[in-house]
């Protein structure tokens, strides 16, 4: 098969098993327009699902609501109340909805739809919008702290709230947004690849649970940056090389929060413990030999054979693959 | 040049790289390495990777690169078509010779008589690939985040070739010969007669002509010198000979 080929056939793998079905994305854009409703058009879409890298199916759509009433100064655990009254009212009256749950999160308010085959919940996450404006010219927004942390992070924020209380953090999901739907537009190859190496990660989530720490945004970053620095990437490419990348993304944070230049998305990997990092590597290695047989794949059933193995991942797998080729006394490289 | 064997053995396992009718090979290389206990495990398994995440290296990266087989040459150069490696020293602000790359672009794999030795008698392209390129590509992927060599590295010109002598724990005639003449040629007459005419002892400045003690500045050269300075006086080449 040559690489053209190759490509368009990873691609409709991606259209037709991995992108949200049409009824789905109906779906949500009817709860999006009634929360819209509720919320005075005064919220938009964040995550995945507005980057058009959500997988299939979506399980949540996350929203910001800019909160015009709302100061930096005030506590965001009484904005995220006052959030949530407004909207226990707002769907206990909904015509359109079937509420399964609507809780208050720390940072956001979880509305729980039981109208869904699916599971499906909206996360509203309140803000401040602030003058400063991105590279894209859209604004800054401020967030409740915590959302920015992880699981442990945040156990040890909230044991520290009395001395310090949460407040809000600078935060850029515009500018996100606007990255990943212009590079999008340059090279659709991002979203697909994009889509492909989430679901996988996801299957990993899947397979281990909390134990598989690797995080869905990080890994979205690393096919952006791949894509910014080969422009024209093909989807092969790219998920080859961005699953690979994994192997150098556990070592040092590397990506820059767009908001804060002083922060990083991937902070988190200085905190992973061995065992979880054993785990990233070896549901990457194993996924990693996979995808390398992609490019020598003779026919479209061994092309799709490789990708749903790809994508199969399963608690105590029994792969087996064939011993290393072991090479003694490293070469130090020289030059006259 | 390389064998039908090589050829086979390559579309196998590195189906992204393809021979052009010219006889240059060119693609896309992604490699799996685990560096363990001065051990490279080319293509590890998942098992392998786990077990030795903690107190091993364990990376995977793609480059495109050209490898093309001069005449009359024992073994191939390679050269990377992307520029990766070239960003990675630009980055760092350092010059392309600090990132082991030639003027002409070509990978500084390992000290010439290390792949002269190595590939004098026959080639292998499998031993070429498990022993020298991958592992100079995982030192590059490597260097890019820490901006440090995993195994170390050799200085440049004889002074490289003199370290490679020193840390070799088997060697022969041939290889002090090999080195007193590579570094020769590369030092010119008057570094060569004051390389190899005079003592050259650790905690004396060092030959390079920094002012440190030589401990202090290139610690692994002595041996080699002494060794060279050895073969001389037994009368098995003269100075004369090398320059």
């Amino acid at each position: 098969m040559n690489k053209q080929v190759l490509n368009e056939t990873i691609n409709k793998y991606v259209r037709e098993n991995l992108s949200p079905k049409t009824e789905q994305r109906e779906y949500i854009s009817k709860k999006y327009v009634e929360l819209q409703g509720f919320l005075s058009d005064n919220c938009f879409q964040t995550g995945s699902y507005a980057r058009f890298t959500a997988t299939d199916p979506v399980h949540d759509l996350d929203t910001i609501h800019p909160s015009k009433e709302s100061t930096i100064l005030d506590n965001p655990q009484i904005v995220v109340d006052s959030l949530y009254a407004l909207l226990e009212d707002a769907y206990s009256k909904s015509p359109i909805s079937k509420i399964k749950k609507i809780s208050r999160q720390t940072h956001s308010v979880t509305i729980e739809f039981a109208d869904c085959p699916e599971s499906f919940s909206i996360d509203v996450v309140p803000a401040i919008e602030l003058s400063e404006l991105n590279e894209y010219g859209d604004p800054f927004y401020v967030v409740p702290e915590i959302l920015r942390l992880n699981t442990y992070r945040r156990h040890i924020r909230y044991e520290n709230e009395k001395e310090n209380p949460i407040g809000w953090i600078k935060s850029d999901p515009r500018g996100y947004i606007k990255a990943a739907s212009d590079m999008n537009d340059q090279n659709p190859n991002f979203r697909y690849s994009a889509k492909l190496g989430k679901k996988w990660r996801h299957e990993c989530k899947m397979a281990y649970g909390d134990a598989y720490s690797f995080k869905s945004f990080h890994f979205e970053l690393m096919f952006y940056r791949y894509f910014d620095e080969n422009q024209g990437a093909t989807t092969l490419d790219a998920i080859i090389d961005c699953i690979g990348q994994i192997s150098q993304a556990l070592h040092i944070p590397q990506f820059q929060d767009r908001a804060d230049s002083n922060q990083y998305v991937d902070e988190y990997v200085r905190n992973l413990i061995s065992t979880e990092k054993q785990l990233i590597l070896k549901l990457q290695a194993e996924a990693y030999s996979i995808l390398q047989k992609l490019p020598s794949a003779e026919s479209v059933e061994e092309l799709l054979s490789l990708l749903d193995n790809f994508i199969k991942v399963e608690k105590q797998n029994t792969r087996i693959t064939p011993p290393a080729i072991v090479v003694n006394s490293p070469r130090q490289p020289w030059g006259y | 040049m390389w064998s039908n064997t090589d050829l086979d053995w390559l579309h196998i396992n590195y189906p992204d790289l393809e021979r052009r009718e010219d006889g240059v090979i060119e693609g896309r290389l992604s490699f799996q390495m685990l560096h363990i206990n001065g051990r490279h495990l080319i293509k590890p398994s998942s098992t392998e990777v786990a077990a030795h995440v903690v107190n091993g290296i364990y990376l995977c990266d793609t480059y495109q690169i050209k490898i093309t087989w001069y005449e009359g040459a024992h073994y191939p150069q390679v050269i990377e078509c992307s520029s990766k490696i070239l960003k990675v020293a630009k980055r760092f602000g350092i010059k392309p010779i600090d990132v082991h790359l030639y003027p002409n672009g070509t990978f500084c794999l390992a000290s010439w008589q290390d792949l002269i030795k190595r590939f004098e008698n026959s080639f292998s392209l499998e031993i070429f690939f498990y022993e020298y390129l991958i592992p100079f590509l995982f030192s590059q992927t490597y260097f890019s985040i820490h901006k440090k060599w995993p195994w170390g590295e050799l200085n440049h010109g004889c002074w490289g070739l003199l370290e490679w002598l020193s840390r070799q724990k088997k060697f022969d005639q041939k290889d002090i010969r090999r080195t007193a003449f590579w570094a020769a040629q590369n030092a010119g007459p008057e570094l060569t007669r004051k390389l190899f005419l005079t003592r050259c002892r650790d905690h004396k400045p060092c030959p390079c002509g920094s002012r440190r003690k030589t401990r202090e500045c290139h610690p692994d050269i002595t041996t080699a010198i002494s060794l060279i300075r050895g073969a001389i006086s037994r009368g098995a080449f003269s100075i004369d000979n090398l320059i």
